[in-house]
């Protein structure tokens, strides 16, 4: 694990900004939103959180975890055709 | 005639009105989602599935799939539970998809969640509502 201190989403967000991160929820808010949290592991590619995910969970059954990109969903100029 | 009550969810609007929800899958996985009116059933990435550690070479069948680019044989799997809001829908049906790298989200919610409430869609608030 990188970091074992709790931080809120906004500044993981900030600090990881451009990057895929993965974090322990450690505290939620009155209607179960995510707010703060331990960092697990973060890198430029999806791929990074794969393990470390598999890992927390096998570790800590109970937890929540959350991963997402700290930007934007599509590099701008790219257009999406599902 | 009875009221349903609405649960507004903040998202994320992206690049050209992408709108992305926070899901959580199997009640301790979250991941955003693009809202994708266009998508029959919801999606997962390969990803998110193997974090998961759902069986993806066990399907409850392989289904054809169609997008703008090509046509594939698609696992699909049940989730336990789909979560969006307060909002969940138990036993779902999912595509296991391969999405692309630029697509920086871990799945699509499709119709076969959506279908389940009425649907508004607040573009500029980047929220999606269920009722």
């Amino acid at each position: 694990m990188l970091n074992q201190s709790v931080q809120t989403l906004e500044a993981i967000e900030h600090i990881y900004h451009d990057q895929w991160v993965l974090v322990k929820e450690t505290e939620w808010d009155k209607r179960g939103n995510p707010i703060k949290g331990i960092l697990i592991a973060h890198g430029t590619e999806r791929e990074a959180l794969v393990q470390p995910r598999i890992q927390l969970h096998e570790h800590e059954p109970h937890a929540k975890s959350f991963a997402f990109y700290a930007g934007d969903i599509v590099p701008e100029g790219t257009v999406v055709l599902l | 005639m009875t009221r349903r009550r609405a649960d507004r969810i903040p998202g994320i609007s992206g690049y050209k009105g992408l709108l992305t929800v926070r899901c959580q899958v199997n009640e301790k996985y979250q991941g955003r989602f693009l809202v994708d009116t266009g998508a029959t059933l919801t999606v997962i990435s390969q990803r998110f599935a193997q974090e998961m550690k759902l069986d993806i070479t066990q399907p409850i069948r392989k289904i054809q799939t169609a997008s703008a680019h090509q046509v594939a044989q698609t696992p699909v799997i049940r989730l336990d539970s789909l979560q969006v809001g307060d909002k969940k829908v138990k036993n779902l049906e999912v595509l296991i998809v391969d999405l692309p790298t630029a697509l920086r989200v871990d799945g699509l919610l499709g119709v076969n969640f959506l279908e389940n409430f009425r649907v508004t869609f607040e573009f500029e608030q980047a929220t999606l509502v269920l009722r």
